[in-house]
């Protein structure tokens, strides 16, 4: 096989599929549980409803 | 959510450009719109078409460019100024960065509204802006990023929630895609011609065409989905590992989908069949982040009888999982043969763009109002609900009429008759439209009526009321 630049655009296509795979696998792992759980609760970290000018909850 | 027992106060959000692209979006909302129905008009009652610069064929891209660019785009900026500041837990990067982002983007749709009913256009659909506007483009773009990602860079948490990711991804694939497609030699101030030459220059188009669609319509409003869904059904993402392989899949899967614009053209085979072959894959990604969306309220389906705001967030997702099957089997060659040109791919686009994109950015504003000025809810809470069931049976209309006339047409346009001749002229599936263009019109005006209804309940809301800007909290559950 000639390595010109069809060459290249595969070898990219192919890279791409496997650093997807990584993704998936990476997203799946056991260890991966703790981080997405606090990450999920980002939006909750804080309250969004009005509050008074000191800060305080109406 | 509790809210006690927080960190201390670091001074307040900037809430000030969010407030001002949120009520932009009701009123490019409301004009986009107005467009719509005044063209959908002029195909029923062609004595409409008055004069060349209201006529159909200079309205029709200011009608797209105006609910995209303009109320698309500002439901997207305000929401992601506001969703990157509070799941970042500090204050934008620049502000003042930020307000230029919001007059230059005014300016764009502004020049747009001039520019296009005058007949200056680049012949490129949805980029059909001439050149000294898209040069305006990237630079509100190119802060729009700085502010973005300068904001994410000084968070002060140690994730970046999964929003944002769409977001940047929206933010940054735009400026590629309208950098590219948007390169063209000059000939004068308000001319130019593209870059690109014949079936290259059609295909990156459609790579830009299709990728609007992708990134534009649908990663920055599926970041909208992963902060506004949790937060008002006050629960988190149903899973968090599905939502970063729904990211990366979309983004891997959609870059490949434009070549299903032009089937059966000058395009090589293989590309139309490779496009083909993308989209019908890219139904794992839509529906995986569908069902993560419409899942994060298992265990609360009856918060839907009770919140409007709920009903449009979630009838959004239905939409979006609806036009994201229709989509994919639209684009298999046999039934493309059938739906191109015809009136069921504005079907398709209207059960999207109204259905998932308008329905989800109207449930995020209702959300947002109160809170930038703070209240603690809209003035009329029933009248969200009304203006819910005006949209959603304004889209059902338009879709379902799209639908008919659409494979009516497909089929008139095939028929032959035994000789070889065809069985109807062009202008026989024309006459045959006109009951369901009559019935579009109905749908598109009920839809925007809806919208009127939601500019009253905004104004009642914040009529007298002061701007508010929240405190920011250091992240102590972050830390949890």
């Amino acid at each position: 096989m000639e390595l010109d630049i069809n060459a290249l655009r595969s070898a990219v296509t192919v890279a791409g599929f496997a650093c997807f795979v990584a993704i998936v696998i990476m997203a799946w792992r056991p260890g991966a549980q703790r981080a997405h759980n606090e990450a999920a609760m980002l939006p909750f970290a804080d309250d969004d409803r009005a509050h008074t000018e000191t800060g305080e909850q109406k | 959510m509790k809210t006690e027992a927080m960190g201390s106060v670091h001074g307040t959000y900037d809430y000030r450009v969010v407030r001002q692209f949120a009520l932009m979006t009701v009123v490019w909302g409301i004009v986009g719109m107005l467009v719509g129905v005044v063209i959908a008009a002029q195909l029923v009652w062609p004595q409409l078409n008055v004069g060349e610069w209201f006529h159909f064929g200079r309205l029709r891209p200011l009608h797209t460019n105006a609910v995209i660019f303009a109320f698309g785009g500002c439901a997207l900026m305000a929401t992601s100024f506001f969703v990157v500041q509070r799941t970042c837990h500090t204050r934008l990067f620049a502000p003042w960065l930020a307000e230029f982002v919001f007059w230059g983007w005014q300016l764009v749709i502004v020049l747009a509204a001039v520019t296009l009913p005058l007949g200056y256009t680049s012949g490129k659909e949805y980029a059909e802006l001439e050149w000294p506007i898209d040069v305006l483009i990237t630079l509100v773009w190119v802060a729009y990023a700085v502010v973005f990602f300068g904001t994410i860079a000084k968070r002060r948490t140690s994730h970046i929630y999964v929003a944002n990711w769409f977001y940047g991804a929206f933010i940054l694939t735009v400026a590629v895609l309208h950098l590219v497609n948007s390169a063209a030699i000059p000939a004068g101030f308000w001319k130019s011609y593209s870059a690109y030459a014949g079936v290259q220059d059609a295909m990156v188009q459609w790579w830009y065409g299709h990728n609007a669609v992708g990134f534009f319509l649908t990663a920055g409003f599926l970041g909208m989905m992963y902060y506004f869904v949790p937060k008002q059904a006050e629960r988190p993402v149903y899973s968090y590992r599905l939502s970063v392989v729904h990211f990366w899949a979309l983004i891997f899967t959609y870059m490949w989908a434009g070549p299903h614009h032009l089937h059966y053209t000058a395009l090589p085979d293989w590309t139309q069949s490779l496009g083909m072959v993308f989209s019908l894959i890219l139904l794992a990604p839509s529906w995986g982040g569908m069902i993560n969306g419409i899942m994060t309220l298992s265990g609360a389906w009856h918060k839907l009888r009770t919140d409007p705001i709920l009903k449009f967030l979630i009838t959004s997702l239905s939409f979006y999982g609806m036009s994201t099957f229709e989509g994919p089997m639209m684009s298999i060659k046999t039934v493309n043969a059938l739906s191109h040109y015809t009136d069921w791919t504005v079907g398709h686009v209207h059960s999207g763009a109204l259905g998932w994109v308008a329905m989800i950015s109207i449930g995020s504003i209702y959300y947002l109002i109160p809170r930038l000025f703070g209240q603690e809810k809209m003035y009329s809470v029933p009248a969200i609900s009304i203006h819910f069931w005006m949209s959603t049976l304004g889209v059902v209309l338009y879709i379902a009429s799209m639908w008919i006339a659409g494979v009516m047409q497909g089929l008139m346009w095939r028929a032959i008759n035994d000789d070889g001749t065809l069985t109807y002229t062009f202008v026989e599936s024309v006459k045959a439209s006109y009951p369901f263009w009559f019935i579009r019109f109905l749908g598109g005006a009920l839809f925007l009526s809806g919208m009127f209804v939601m500019a009253w309940n905004v104004w009642k809301t914040i009529a007298g009321q002061k701007p508010y800007n929240a405190p920011v909290v250091a992240p102590a559950a972050a830390h949890a």
